[in-house]
Parts: C-alpha cells; sequence; structure tokens
C-alpha cells in the first residue's frame, strides 16, 4: 500500500470521535443500497410470475392492461423504477459523503447528475396518469370520447414509456451519473475494486442499451442481451456496496 | 495531510481543465446551431403545423431536433460541470453567490429537461411514418399535445430556461468585482444571459413580436459566445 492510498484512507475513514456520525451515513447507504437489491429483485421475480411478462403495444392495450391488472399496467409503465430511484437518492447521497473529501469534483458531479435524472424521471414519468386515463376511458360513453381519450394517452406515452426516446434523457443521465459514482469508488479506495467494477461495467452496458432501445428500435431483440449483462452487473454493484457499506458500519 | 491536499488540489486542476474544454464545446455548439439556422426563414415554433414537424423530422432530422431544442439540452447538459467548477474557482470570494446560482441551474436544467418533449415528438412522428391513415389523425392529437407541452422557445418550456438565465446573471453579477473571473467576463456574460432572458420572454409570451425576437438574440448570442471563450481560458489558467 503506498503512502498516497494510506493518506487517501485516513482521510476517508472516521476517527473514533465522530464514528457515530459515521455509522449513520454508512448505514444510509447499506439500508438504501439493499432496498434498491430488493426492488431489483422484486422486478424480476414479477416477470417470472404467470401474466408478469404481459405487454402492451397500442393505447387501447394499455388501457386494457391498467383496468385489468393495474399492478402490473403501473409496474409496466414504471413503478419500480419509481420506488427504485426514491432508495437510489439516498444510496447515491451516502457514496458522495464518503467520497468528498478524496474526490469532491466528481463525487458531486455524480451526485448532481444522478439527482437531475432523477427529477426528470419523476417528472416524466406517465404510470399514474395513464391509470387515470384508462379509468376515463373505461367509463367514455361515446365513441368520440374514446377517441379523444386515446390521443391523450398516446401522447403520454410518448412522454412516459420506458426506453423509448421520451424517457431517454432521465436514463442517460442517471446512467452517466452511475459511471462516474463508480469510478469515484475506484479510485476512493474505500470499496472493493470488484463493486466499482462490477459498476462501470453495468451502467455502461445499460447506457448502449438505452441508446440503442430509444433510437435504433429495429435492434431491440439484439441488445437484450446487452440489458441482461448490464442488470447482473448493476445487481452485483448494489450487492458488494450494500456489504461494504455495512461492514464498515460495523467498524465505525 | 500535505498529500491530500495535492491529490485534492490535482484534481481540482483537471476539473477547471475539464470545464473549459466543455466551455469550448459549448462555443462550437452555438456556432454549429448559427451556421446551420443561416439561410432558413425564422418562425416561431408554435405557429408551425403538427404535419410540418412530422415532415421536418422524416427529411431533415437535424433541423427538425435543432429548432425543438436538442441545442438547448446539450448546451445546458454540458454546463453542469461548469457550474460546479463555479463553486470551486468562488469557495474563497463569493461561496454563497456560487453555490445559490448552481442550485437555481441545475434545478432550471431539471425543469427544462423534463418539460422538452423533442425526444417525444421523434417517437410520434417514427410511428406517423409507418401508421394507417386512418391511425394518423390521433397520433397528430398526441403530437399536438407533446408540442403544446414542451416545444423549445414555447410558453411550455420557459420556465426552465428563464430559471437558468436567472443563474446566469447571478453567477456573471458575482464576476464584475474581477476577483476570479476578470471584471469584463462578468459584464459580457451580464449582457448576453439578460439579452437572452428577453428573447426567451419574447419567444413564449409575445409569439407575434418573433422577428424582433430575433433581433434581440442575434447580438445576445455573440455575447454568450463570447463570454464562454473568456471563461474557457480562464478555466484553463486556473487549470495550470
Amino acid at each position: 500500500m503506498t503512502a498516497k492510498t494510506l493518506t487517501t484512507r485516513q482521510a476517508t475513514v472516521p476517527s473514533k470521535t465522530n464514528g457515530s456520525r459515521w455509522q449513520n451515513i454508512y448505514s444510509l447507504g447499506g439500508a438504501a443500497a439493499l432496498l434498491v437489491v430488493i426492488t431489483v429483485l422484486a422486478e424480476i421475480l414479477i416477470t417470472f410470475l404467470p401474466g408478469g411478462y404481459t405487454t402492451a403495444e397500442t393505447v387501447t392495450e394499455w388501457f386494457a392492461l391498467l383496468q385489468n391488472n393495474p399492478f402490473l399496467g403501473l409496474r409496466n409503465l414504471g413503478l419500480l423504477n419509481i420506488v427504485m430511484n426514491a432508495f437510489g437518492i439516498p444510496l447515491v447521497f451516502a457514496l458522495y459523503w464518503v467520497h468528498r473529501k478524496t474526490n469532491p469534483s466528481l463525487a458531486a458531479l455524480a451526485l448532481i447528475l444522478s439527482l437531475i435524472g432523477v427529477a426528470i424521471f419523476y417528472a416524466t414519468n406517465r404510470a399514474f396518469p395513464m391509470l387515470n386515463l384508462s379509468a376515463q376511458y373505461a367509463a367514455a360513453s361515446s365513441a368520440a370520447e374514446r377517441t379523444m381519450l386515446e390521443a391523450a394517452g398516446q401522447a403520454m406515452l410518448a412522454v412516459g414509456q420506458s426506453h423509448t426516446p421520451g424517457t431517454f434523457l432521465a436514463f442517460f443521465f442517471s446512467e452517466i451519473a452511475g459511471i462516474l459514482m463508480a469510478v469515484v469508488v475506484l479510485r476512493g479506495k474505500l470499496f472493493h475494486q470488484a463493486a466499482a467494477f462490477a459498476g462501470i461495467i453495468g451502467y455502461s452496458f445499460l447506457l448502449i442499451f438505452e441508446v440503442l432501445s430509444s433510437f435504433v428500435p429495429s435492434t431491440h431483440n439484439a441488445i437484450l442481451i446487452l440489458a441482461m449483462v448490464g442488470g447482473l452487473s448493476n445487481i452485483a454493484w448494489y450487492i458488494l456496496v450494500t456489504a461494504r457499506f455495512f461492514q464498515l458500519g460495523r467498524a465505525a | 495531510m500535505e498529500q491530500t491536499m495535492n491529490v485534492s488540489n490535482t484534481q481540482s486542476k483537471v476539473f477547471y481543465k475539464a470545464a473549459g474544454v466543455l466551455a469550448i464545446l459549448i462555443v462550437l455548439a452555438g456556432l454549429t446551431d448559427a451556421i446551420t439556422s443561416m439561410g432558413t426563414a425564422a418562425q416561431d415554433n408554435s405557429t408551425v403545423r403538427m404535419i410540418e414537424w412530422f415532415t421536418l423530422f422524416q427529411t431533415n432530422r437535424f433541423a427538425a431536433f435543432s429548432r425543438l431544442g436538442l441545442i438547448n439540452i446539450l448546451t445546458l447538459s454540458l454546463s453542469i460541470p461548469i457550474y460546479l467548477a463555479f463553486t470551486h474557482a468562488f469557495q474563497q470570494h463569493r461561496p454563497a453567490l456560487a453555490v445559490l446560482s448552481s442550485a437555481l441551474f441545475f434545478i432550471g436544467t431539471a425543469v427544462y429537461l423534463s418539460s422538452n418533449t423533442v425526444f417525444s415528438l421523434f417517437a410520434i412522428s417514427q410511428q406517423y411514418a409507418v401508421a394507417a391513415e386512418a391511425h394518423k389523425p390521433l397520433l397528430e392529437a398526441a403530437g399536438r399535445a407533446v408540442l403544446a407541452q414542451g416545444a423549445d422557445l414555447t410558453a411550455g418550456t420557459f420556465v426552465g430556461l428563464f430559471i437558468t438565465q436567472i443563474a446566469g446573471l447571478l453567477i456573471t453579477s458575482g464576476m464584475l468585482r474581477g476577483e476570479v473571473f476578470g471584471k469584463w467576463t462578468g459584464i459580457t456574460g451580464l449582457v448576453g444571459f439578460s439579452l437572452m432572458s428577453v428573447f426567451f420572454i419574447l419567444t413564449a409570451f409575445v409569439p407575434a413580436q418573433y422577428d424582433t425576437a430575433m433581433l434581440i438574440a442575434a447580438p445576445g448570442a455573440l455575447f454568450m459566445i463570447t463570454y464562454q471563450i473568456l471563461i474557457a481560458r480562464k478555466f484553463f489558467q486556473l487549470g495550470k
């Protein structure tokens, strides 16, 4: 271990006097990362449940899905991403906080980009407005009213259907932020290198997947492999970060 | 401790250099926008018919993306690390002002990026290109709703852009004392952001005065390009 590494670690690891304060940050980061992992696993589990892979293409199919199975409809329009992003905020904040002395600029940039990505995602997600429209559509009494609601639904989907151009910016910002934070983690040496590499690989693959699925939809089947590798690497990143945060919390 | 400070100092220098490069990229984006829009008649986005947007997306994709705010999306995104670099550069002299203007800038950028619907409209135009005749009116109606929500330089995207201009006015007013950035950098930026604020107000709320707005935007853009060059130069100096 070089002198530089030692000093960097000294700047990051807390002294005994402020140990409990640091323990709070570690616990926050660990708990948030764990909740993200649970949400991701729930997402995978739902896919394998009966009807879990059901999806919709047209507006009327979306309305039908939302009326017949509201949970599945909302989930396909990003419900679990809403939950995951909520847990992601304290996780990214904890990662920023523990690296703010060793890599202040890049850690702050990653935090800001991540928060902007989350803000764009929440502002553009249309899961709940679509549920509302589907209820209006089911209750509509005339063909003209139904046509109007279909047009409104089409506009909603154009803005907020996941992995389409409408949601590109939100995912783009979050994934760039993820790559930067993984680089910060790699340089900070507080977490295991494997965690950082898993993060870099995971977010990079998901970024490529996002660009292609948004703008080259003809590659849809071919790029699923990118999503799979990216998703698995991402799960590894979250698990390793969770484990390390709890380990640091116990040592603080 | 000294070693840590050296590491941090080296990182700051790298970050300043990166901010300088991003400022140059903003200049290039601005010049590209100016050059490519030469020779085309200036037209208020809210007066363009839906079918014309769909056609433009299919025949001249760059023009469609550019007119609906892709350049603004690009320049605002590139400016995020620049504002972070401002908070570093001003931490001795004007820390509160720098943090406030940066916070405003980040909020404005998030609002603008979530309200701009250029990518959504692109998605609808792709569907429109292959849609059956019976389905086209539905897509036109959807396109109109999306356009009303977030066409660039209209009331739909005004709030986000305006907040970023306020952030620019704040940070450049902090430069007027000439402590970190030169006094003339501050003046140039202040004039540029003021002119662009007027431009955004006119295009959003007085679209009938679109030609007047363009007359204000032209010198505004020149001031902004000069301002970006000046801050790029300073960031490169700070990075040495």
